[in-house]
Parts: structure tokens; C-alpha cells; sequence
């Protein structure tokens, strides 16, 4: 098992002085800090919404007040790595939406993509502004060991969890602002001014300037905070569907003073409820006509509608022949070693050692409908084999991997817990990261489960600064 | 700005405000109930004419003309099915701010956070202890102070405070006019009381109620007597609370707008010319031909002002009032709440 912080009992550079606070702060004042952040969060409004489960439907995610540490060097190599699996991935969409080369030449099976659900046929040919697709792209990143780090999963639809960044690190900075003093952490604070000028690259071309907006589901959404957090950090209007129309190709918003063109819609809705003229024509959420709109060129969808094809459990596993296709490159950040249960001889592997294996559904997301072989029970893995022998293509399998702990506040004191990693690549006329992302930490002992809705928390992430000196 | 954030900015103001308003009229009622009435006369029906004067008298449950303390504290503080308890103002100011969570400044989001989360409490309080009573009324008015106080001071001055300025004084005019007619409601043991001690007493009541019973006498200079009363708390652009002051705030808000968006309202012509009739009405004349009638009439016209404006500015919600019905009294309003 890897600990950031410590290995055979010496500190790994980057934090010796999260080491150092841990040992001078009692247990008492940690927790005194904790109960404070909670307060505070809670004051904000920084909840998440859970509905029928019962009890207070608005949730805070638990903060935990330790943080996760990267060095230059570490972050260079993340940062290079994310930013090439981005570029690959809107390669990917562009060229499947396109020409198939990667089809044709062998490398994926065309089922793979064309019989995907996510796949979005009114997309073929159509070219969006500057040739991107996923302008914002959530790359999970596990680490097993010093240099042993690996993309768990790729994210091109609406990929959550900025708003958490930018959110702990100010809770940080207010409650210990001891630990910022040297000055080497780099901020995060640029997101917003980054995610702005993302969106104003991609305007239609002409007009003059664009008119950004981020349209949200509404405020029973469980992402909803970040959302409004989002529009109010770049000053742009955070609209509904019903704020939206569409009138001769062009999308307005209804405002006090008439109606206002739109340029850019960020989107914090699923493709199916876009436009009901379009996908699902229940849907109350979106904007009749706005593909239509789209298609015409009067407006810029971000992420683009049928990303989704790119980041699907299937296709993860050609990611590192995309890099290799697209760019010419070998890839930086290396796949889990993962088992297609559509290959006859890698299921039969995969139901030999269904109790070493972790199994996941090609379309599952959020920590649901897994199994981890070890800590099953026999009876769970029979009737999980059952399920993949009945349709082994929805199914794919990775080894248990021993993911990397940080030192974690829990009640018995500091702890190891289990941590994943999530960036944010936001592609325009430029392809960027802030430095950070978005540590999500599995609180109970021994879970390798990070999911907010599975007793997860979060952890602010430091990417210490190259001294100058 | 957004039509629908106009809208919600409108109504969380309108909301707090009618929470305010609510908790006012209990007041009165609480202090009229303490009023001494002669031995052998039982004419308490104070509970009863506050829940007609809240507009309540269709969403309560129990016998209307003899409703008690109890059952009406309950459904005009903590009843979640009527849209115009306390519990439903805070519930929907706070639904409204969360859904534009930052179209108001934190500072005002928190002071309703804050409110809605304290607000359990308190009820609770009240349901225990039958002297929390006026503890609560002080506690849902602090909790409209501070909003009011966040809005005008932390609020850029740009047009969404108008639209919250409007909400406010849509209300507050129409709660005005709904404590004066209590009066209406209220019995008095006979005729040949009326001008007497125990109709004199209610009238203070009344300004005791809206907080103004020192500026009464300060402003006036004279005692308190109905006409003195009606003409204070209609017409009187000093108090601040007066249908007249609600109606000119009105006026100035729908103005300023017109300045930032350049052009000129419906909305803007109606309220002035509803501020003339009101400043030049005759006060005798309208007690005379029956203030229940011109009141009823009033909370009328601010229901089509409210639906006005939210046809100028494109609300994405249109408000639709209830027509109000002259023979059941004024209740003009299960007065639409959104979200």
C-alpha cells in the first residue's frame, strides 16, 4: 500500500510540512476546524441534493481538513498527460462523427461506437466551432505508487466537482492560513477566468461579444450549487430551459429588458433532455429547437451533444491506441489493465478470478453496480457472473488495485484513507488545466469506494510551485 | 437580467414581507384579546376576524366564526398547507433565493438560510409556551429587519433591488390595508360602543400593530380617534407603513426602472394614478360609504398593479390573483406563492 505522505517512515517531499502541522495540532483543534468547515458549508449552501432516501434531502459532502499534496514534478507529468488524453478524446469524437478512420483501420470495433447509446447520429458532419467537442473533460486519476499512476476513467459529458475545488481551498485558506504563508501553493482560483475564455473561443464566429450562459436542470438538481456557483463566479447568467427560446435558428433568453441573444451554452443537462423536438420529447429541462439552432451555426453547445461515445467503460479501453493513433504519441498516463468481458478467452479469465477482479458495468457511473471481488461475499459473485455471462459486452473487469492513501481526519485521529483524483481540461482556442483538481477520499477504513454518494468525502490538493529562489 | 430572476427576487422580498405582515396581525390580536370587556360579554372573536383579515378564511380547516387561539396560531405560523403562514413565507424566500442562489449577495441568502433554519425552533417554542406568543411575533420581525437590511445594504443598485423594493411594497400596502379592516371584522358588544372605550382601545391596537402608534401621535399631534386612524394608515406618505407610502415607494421604484431600461411602463401610469385617487380620497366619505368596501377595492387594485408589472417585465410566471369576492370579506390572495 502507497502513503502519500509517508514511506517506510520518511516523509515524501511535498510534505514535510503538512507532517509537521499534523504532529503540532491536536486532535481537538483538528476537529474544532472540521465541525467549523461543516458549518460553514452548510451556511453557504454548498449541498448536494439526495432525494428519496429520507431525512434532510440537502447533503454537505464531508470536507476533510488534511490535504493532498503534489509536487512540480508530479503535477508536470499530470497535467501533460491529462492534456494529451483530452486532445485524444476530442480527436476521437471528431473522427467518428467524421470519417471512422480509426474504424476502418482496424483499431476499434465500429460497434463499439455506432451501436453505443451515446453515440448521436444528427452529430455526423457536423463541425462545431475551432473542432472541439469535450470542452470539459474530467480524467480520473488513481495512483498506486511513485510513479504509478493511471486514468481510472474518462468524463466528456458534464463532468461535476469544480465548484468543490475552488470551494475548499478558500475553506482552507480560512481556516489555516499558517500553511499558505510560504506561498508556493498554486492557486486555483483562475478556473472561473478559464472556463470564461473557454466558452468565448468557442462562440459562433461574427457577433460581437458573446453572450455566455450555463443552462442548469434547476435547483432540485444535486449539482445545482455548482452550477449557480459557476455562473456567479464569471458573471454570466445561469438560466433554465423555460429562460431559453429559439426563434429563426438564433437562441434567445427572456429578460426584463426583452429578449437577448445567446452564443455559448455551457450545459448542465444530459443530451436526452436537450431539445425535446430532438431526444426525449417528455423532457421538460431543455429548449424546443436548440439543436436545430446548433446545427445552423447560431450557437455553441459545451460539451458538444454525443460526447458521451468517448467516454464510455468500452471505449476506455482503446484510449491509449487513440493517443498513440491521433497524435503519434506514447501516452503519459497508462490505462488500468482491463478485461472486456465481450472477448470470449478475457471472460473466461474474468469468471476464473471473479474474486480478485473488480467488475463494473460499461454504462454504470457513480460507484453503483460494482463489484469488488475481495470483498464479496460467494454468493454476490455468483449471482454477479450470472449477470455478465447473460450479456458479457455490458460488462468489463480491471484487477483490485491498491490505490494510494493520504493522511485523513477520522474520529479515532489521523489516518490513512484511500484517495482518487479528478482534473479538469478545459479545451478551447487553448488546452489548459488548473493546477488541481478534485481529491475525493473514501472515509471508511479500507473502502476503495470515493463517491460522494457512497460516504465519500473531499480534500483540498496542493500542486507546490517550483521555487524561484 | 433574467424575467424569471426578476420574478424570484420579487417574490422572496414579497414573501418575507407578508411573513412580517402575518406575524403583525397576530400581534393585534394578541394585544386585543388583553383589552378588558365588560363582565357577562364573551366577544372574543378576535382569532377569527385575523384569520379573514390574512386572508386564511378558505385554507382553514376548523369553524371560522369561532376559530381559537390555539388552531389559529397554528395554521397562520406552522401550517404548511397554507401558502401564506409564516412557515410557507420563509420556506418559499428561501426556496426563491436558493433557486437564483446568486442573484442575491451572501449576505442575504444567509440571513434567510439562517431564518428558515432557526424557524423549527421557534415553533416549537410557541407550541409549548403560551407567553413565547410575543417573543415570536419580535423573533419573524427581526428575521424581516435583517433581510430588509442586507438587501438595502448590500444590494448593488442596479434594477434587481427595484424588483425586490417592488415586491415589498406590493405587500406592504396590502397588509396595511388588511390590518385596517381587522377593525371591520372585529365585534364590538353594541352599537353605543363604538366611539367608546373598548372601540378606542382596538384602534390603538391597530397602530401598535403596524409600529407606529408614537408617530401617530407625533405626527398628528392629536388623539387617537377612526378617522384619525384610517386617514394615518391610508393616506399619511410620513408613515411608513400607509397604503399612500407603499403606493409613492411603488411609483418610484416602476421610475427608476423606466430610467435604466429606457422606456416607459403601463405598470408605471396605473400605480400613479392609484396614488392620486388614495392621497386625494375623502376620508369621511370613505368611512361613511363603508371602509370594508374601499379596502376590499384596494387589495383589488394592488393584485392587477402586481399582475401588471409582471406583464412589463415578462415575469416568467404570470401572477393571477384571485378575484376577490366583496361579500366574503377581504381575502384577496391565497395569495399566489412561487416555487
Amino acid at each position: 500500500m502507497f502513503d502519500e505522505m509517508s514511506v517506510n517512515e520518511s516523509i515524501r517531499p511535498g510534505y514535510e510540512r503538512v507532517s509537521e502541522w499534523l504532529s503540532s495540532t491536536s486532535h481537538e483543534d483538528l476537529k474544532r476546524a472540521a465541525s467549523e468547515a461543516e458549518t460553514l458549508f452548510r451556511k453557504i449552501g454548498i449541498t448536494f441534493a439526495v432525494y428519496g432516501e429520507g431525512g434532510d434531502p440537502e447533503r454537505l459532502i464531508p470536507f476533510d481538513v488534511v490535504p493532498r499534496i503534489f509536487t512540480a514534478q508530479e503535477w508536470a507529468t499530470l497535467e501533460q498527460g491529462v492534456i494529451q488524453r483530452a486532445n485524444a478524446l476530442n480527436a476521437f469524437i471528431h473522427d467518428v462523427y467524421h470519417d471512422g478512420r480509426i474504424v476502418s483501420e482496424g483499431i476499434i470495433p465500429g460497434e463499439f461506437i455506432y451501436q453505443n447509446e451515446a453515440y448521436e447520429p444528427i452529430m455526423k458532419g457536423f463541425n462545431p466551432t475551432l473542432g472541439v467537442y469535450s470542452h470539459i473533460s474530467g480524467i480520473d486519476v488513481i495512483r498506486t505508487g511513485e510513479d504509478g499512476f493511471y486514468v481510472l476513467e474518462d468524463n466528456c459529458r458534464t463532468p461535476s466537482g469544480v465548484s468543490y475545488v475552488l470551494e475548499n481551498r478558500r475553506m482552507m485558506t480560512r481556516l489555516f492560513p499558517d500553511l499558505f504563508a510560504a506561498g508556493d501553493i498554486a492557486p486555483v482560483e483562475t478556473y472561473p477566468d478559464m472556463l470564461r475564455r473557454t466558452m468565448e473561443s468557442v462562440a459562433p464566429p461574427g457577433g460581437g461579444w458573446p453572450n455566455c450562459v450555463i443552462l442548469t436542470p434547476g435547483h432540485f438538481n444535486s449539482a445545482y450549487y455548482e452550477h449557480s456557483f459557476l455562473a456567479d463566479e464569471m458573471g454570466i447568467s445561469l438560466v433554465e430551459g423555460s429562460d431559453l427560446f429559439v426563434e429563426n435558428e438564433r437562441v434567445y433568453m427572456r429578460t426584463t429588458r426583452g429578449p437577448e441573444q445567446v452564443d455559448v451554452i455551457y450545459r448542465r443537462i444530459d443530451d436526452a433532455f436537450l431539445d425535446p423536438q430532438q431526444f426525449r420529447p417528455d423532457s421538460m429541462l431543455g429548449v424546443p429547437g436548440l439543436m436545430k439552432a446548433y446545427m445552423a451555426g447560431g450557437v455553441t453547445i459545451m460539451n458538444a451533444p454525443g460526447t458521451g461515445v468517448a467516454d464510455d467503460k468500452a471505449i476506455y479501453c482503446y484510449v491509449e491506441d487513440m493517443i498513440r493513433f491521433y497524435l503519434s504519441e506514447e501516452p503519459v498516463l497508462k490505462n488500468v489493465e482491463t478485461f472486456k468481458c465481450s472477448d470470449p478467452a478475457q471472460l473466461s479469465h474474468v469468471l476464473e478470478n471473479i474474486g480478485d477482479l473488480v467488475l463494473k458495468e460499461v454504462h454504470g457511473s457513480g460507484g453503483y453496480g460494482m463489484l469488488i471481488g475481495p470483498k464479496s461475499t460467494k454468493e454476490e459473485q455468483e449471482a454477479y457472473a450470472a449477470r455478465v455471462k447473460a450479456n458479457p459486452s455490458g460488462f468489463i473487469a480491471q484487477p483490485t488495485l491498491s490505490l494510494s492513501t493520504c493522511p485523513t481526519l477520522v474520529d479515532e485521529g489521523v489516518a490513512p484513507r484511500h484517495v482518487d483524483f479528478r482534473p479538469f481540461v478545459l479545451s478551447g482556442r487553448e488546452v489548459q488545466v488548473t493546477p488541481g483538481g478534485l481529491t475525493r477520499v473514501a472515509l471508511r477504513d479500507g473502502s476503495l469506494v470515493v463517491n460522494s454518494s457512497q460516504g465519500g468525502g473531499v480534500k483540498d490538493t496542493w500542486v507546490l510551485m517550483e521555487q524561484s529562489y | 437580467m433574467l424575467s424569471r430572476v426578476a420574478d424570484n427576487l420579487f417574490w422572496i422580498s414579497r414573501t418575507m414581507e407578508r411573513a412580517d405582515n402575518v406575524a403583525r396581525l397576530i400581534d393585534t390580536a394578541r394585544r386585543m384579546v388583553s383589552l378588558p370587556i365588560k363582565t357577562g360579554q364573551s366577544i372574543t372573536n378576535e382569532w377569527s376576524s385575523i384569520l379573514i383579515a390574512a386572508g386564511a378564511s378558505a385554507t382553514f380547516k376548523g369553524d371560522l366564526d369561532h376559530a381559537d387561539r390555539d388552531a389559529a396560531l397554528e395554521h397562520l405560523v406552522a401550517d404548511p398547507e397554507n401558502p401564506s403562514s409564516i412557515y410557507s413565507c420563509i420556506r418559499s424566500a428561501r426556496e426563491n433565493a436558493r433557486a437564483i442562489r446568486f442573484g442575491v449577495t451572501s449576505e442575504v441568502w444567509n440571513t434567510l438560510n439562517t431564518a428558515w433554519n432557526e424557524l423549527p425552533h421557534q415553533i416549537t417554542l410557541l407550541r409549548s409556551r403560551r407567553a413565547h406568543l410575543a417573543e415570536f411575533v419580535d423573533w419573524v420581525k427581526v428575521a424581516q429587519a435583517t433581510y430588509r437590511g442586507c438587501v438595502e445594504g448590500t444590494m448593488v443598485r442596479d434594477d434587481s433591488v427595484e424588483f425586490m423594493r417592488l415586491g415589498s411594497h406590493i405587500e406592504r400596502g396590502d397588509a396595511t390595508a388588511r390590518i385596517l379592516d381587522v377593525k371591520y371584522h372585529v365585534l364590538l358588544p353594541s352599537l353605543d360602543e363604538i366611539g367608546g372605550s373598548l372601540d378606542q382601545y382596538q384602534w390603538v391596537s391597530l397602530l401598535q400593530a403596524v409600529g407606529v402608534q408614537r408617530a401617530y401621535h407625533f405626527v398628528t399631534r392629536s388623539d387617537v380617534s377612526r378617522k384619525g386612524v384610517a386617514s394615518f394608515l391610508m393616506q399619511n406618505q410620513l408613515n411608513p407603513r400607509s397604503m399612500a407610502f407603499s403606493l409613492s415607494r411603488i411609483v418610484v421604484s416602476l421610475e427608476t426602472l423606466e430610467s435604466f431600461y429606457g422606456r416607459t411602463y403601463p405598470s408605471c401610469q396605473i400605480a400613479k394614478s392609484r396614488l392620486e385617487d388614495l392621497s386625494s380620497a375623502d376620508v369621511d366619505h370613505v368611512l361613511n360609504a363603508g371602509l370594508h368596501e374601499y379596502l376590499t377595492e384596494f387589495i383589488q387594485n394592488q393584485a392587477v398593479l402586481a399582475q401588471k408589472i409582471a406583464e412589463d417585465f415578462a415575469f416568467a410566471v404570470p401572477v393571477t390573483p384571485e378575484i376577490v369576492s366583496a361579500s366574503e370579506g377581504v381575502q384577496g390572495g391565497q395569495y399566489q406563492t412561487q416555487v
